[in-house]
């Protein structure tokens, strides 16, 4: 049980540094080697051959952070509010120190006029680090990946 | 009197000057209607590509602007059109995005079609009346009047008369030539999925961004700013984009877009230069084909285009630089990242855009995995670019529909600035410096010439 509780503690945190913006302390949660991925297709297979809403390394989320803290990112003026519901935890699969962690992640985010709801799949995989728990890989499956979505600007 | 009231004795046409457009073409649902008739209900529309429709029988889902249509090869080869609505009760017959068949059954009562559209087979006839004529032509799938393509591009008239396709995409055909002359054996195929966003604005906003180098450095300059605290890849191998390279471009700066130029040609098409730097062009994901190690796939890709156009014109190839090309009103070309953007719009306010990417075949692999990340990085609503420009689409929209706010936009620059150009030796076109807003004026006259006849 104590992956689970590592896993359920590490994806809560990860869910309210989001919510409270605290984008670099999201980020740490994250290996250097790390992917963070949104297939655009329902059960998409690679992020290679086929494109994706969100296909990012290290320096890509540094890059994508970064903006978001940009005093001229107009698009996030006002700054969007959001709150990440994480649950359905499971570990799928344990290994070495490590795990691969399934959950359900569902996104509410604010930002004048609209609010917008998107709910997906989760699935991280978690290595054990010298600093504890870090993510490895991330992909979210949203429900509507392949719809025309408008505008995703802060990470699920 | 309110203004709207006042206009609504003027022509539609008189909505547009040379440089400004009333806001009312980008809010007014009647408009929005009558550019559905005299507008989309006239151009060519680009629909599929062939190597989606390569044996009998295949089919694939498409749109022509908000009308679901399907595109259909038949037992002998031809292509068709035909609106995705059953003639019985307006159910739509076949709900799959691809296949193939030669017949489609609508869900609804059974009816059945076969893949020209021809009614092929109706359920219980006995119970319809005697001598009831299942010939009539309504009851059929309807066939778009007129299909036609170009370098394996089909495009489809939803208007029997017109210009037919080569004279209506003019100087837009040099936009496919650009994509189609990279590939070693002039073949292409669909590959690499679809990517979808939406915005909700009135199509001409993101139209009227295609070739605006105006807008880059104030719209994105916080993620070209971030993306600039990296240093840029001077290594050419391994061939890979970085993302942070691509993002980089849009700070290139007024005198990279000034110099890149845009190009303006008859029925509102157009291209811009581009703006993709670095040494040898290739910090923007531009390979030096021509001077590439055997090892990364280019060298090969080299000598097989060389073999295929010879030498001089193999460099014309490689060497051109078109940011995006514009076959308007909605499709836009982009050679060397094999993109293909289609806009769709679905209501006054609203309008889905898709972009596809094509594998060049016999070029390297690398060549289509960049032009995945390339459409990943930027045409994603999850893009750390796209957003930003959704923003300012959106935001305008909601000005534009705000009654009192002010009535016209300008496009003033660069009036008068224009110089003549010719394009591939053929097309008479007008040349402005890169931070000109001719592409948009070039798009409004187009726009006033089609809805001239049109009255609210």
């Amino acid at each position: 049980m104590t992956m689970l509780r590592d896993a359920e503690a590490l994806l809560y945190l990860e869910a309210r540094l989001l919510d409270e913006r605290r984008f670099r302390a999201w980020l740490d949660l994250y290996t250097d080697t790390c992917s963070y991925w949104l297939p655009a297709r329902w059960g998409q297979p690679d992020p290679v051959d086929e494109v994706s809403l969100i296909y990012d390394d290290r320096m890509t989320l540094e890059t994508r952070i970064g903006r978001l803290e940009h005093p001229r990112a107009h698009a996030q003026l006002p700054p969007s509010r959001t709150v990440h519901v994480v649950t359905n935890i499971r570990v799928a699969e344990q290994t070495d120190g490590g795990a691969v962690v399934q959950s359900v992640c569902q996104f509410n985010e604010f930002r004048t006029p609209d609010l917008t709801q998107l709910v997906g799949l989760q699935e991280h995989r978690l290595v054990a680090t010298d600093a504890g728990l870090r993510i490895a890989a991330k992909r979210v499956d949203l429900l509507t990946c392949d719809q025309p979505l408008r505008s995703l600007q802060i990470p699920i | 009197m309110d203004d709207l009231s006042a206009l609504s004795r003027a022509s539609v046409a008189d909505l547009v000057g040379h440089d400004r457009a009333h806001r009312r073409i980008y809010t007014d649902p009647a408009i929005f209607a009558l550019e559905q008739q005299h507008i989309f209900g006239r151009v060519w529309l680009y629909v599929a590509h062939e190597s989606e429709l390569r044996e009998d029988g295949d089919f694939v889902a498409s749109r022509m602007a908000g009308l679901p249509v399907l595109v259909t090869r038949d037992g002998e080869g031809m292509i068709h059109v035909l609106v995705n609505r059953c003639g019985h009760r307006g159910a739509a017959v076949c709900t799959e995005e691809r296949g193939r068949s030669r017949a489609f059954r609508c869900p609804y009562h059974g009816w059945s079609y076969r893949n020209d559209g021809s009614l092929l087979g109706v359920p219980n006839r006995q119970t319809y009346p005697e001598g009831y004529d299942f010939t009539m032509p309504e009851l059929r799938m309807k066939r778009v009047p007129r299909v036609a393509t170009y370098r394996g591009f089909v495009f489809a008239s939803l208007a029997a008369d017109g210009p037919d396709l080569l004279s209506y995409l003019g100087a837009a055909t040099t936009g496919i030539d650009d994509l189609m002359d990279r590939a070693p054996f002039g073949e292409i195929e669909r590959a690499g999925g679809v990517m979808k966003y939406a915005v909700n604005a009135n199509w001409k906003l993101p139209t009227e961004n295609y070739n605006d180098f105006g807008h880059n450095t104030a719209t994105h300059e916080s993620s070209y700013s971030v993306a600039k605290r990296f240093t840029p890849q001077d290594r050419v191998e391994p061939y890979e984009l970085r993302p942070v390279d691509i993002i980089r471009q849009n700070g290139a700066g007024s005198e990279v877009f000034i110099s890149a130029g845009v190009y303006a040609f008859d029925w509102g098409h157009s291209y811009n230069g581009s703006h993709q730097t670095g040494a040898g062009g290739k910090a923007g994901g531009l390979i030096d084909v021509e001077n590439a190690p055997e090892e990364s796939g280019y060298a090969e890709y080299w000598r097989l285009l060389v073999a295929r156009h010879g030498l001089e014109k193999a460099q014309n190839v490689v060497r051109k630089r078109r940011h995006l090309s514009v076959a308007w009103p909605t499709m836009g070309i982009q050679a060397f990242f094999c993109r293909v953007s289609v806009m769709h719009p679905i209501a006054v306010d609203r309008t889905e855009v898709h972009i596809m990417t094509f594998r060049l075949k016999g070029a390297p692999e690398v060549l289509f995995r960049n032009s995945v990340r390339y459409l990943t990085t930027v045409n994603s609503p999850g893009s750390i670019i796209l957003p930003d420009d959704i923003e300012v689409f959106e935001q305008a929209q909601r000005n534009l529909a705000a009654p009192g706010a002010g009535d016209w936009v300008v496009f003033p620059n660069g009036v008068g600035a224009e110089t003549a150009h010719t394009e591939a030796g053929q097309f008479e076109g007008l040349r402005g410096n890169g931070m000109s807003e001719l592409t948009q004026r070039n798009q409004l006259r187009a726009w006033q010439h089609f809805m001239r006849d049109a009255a609210v």
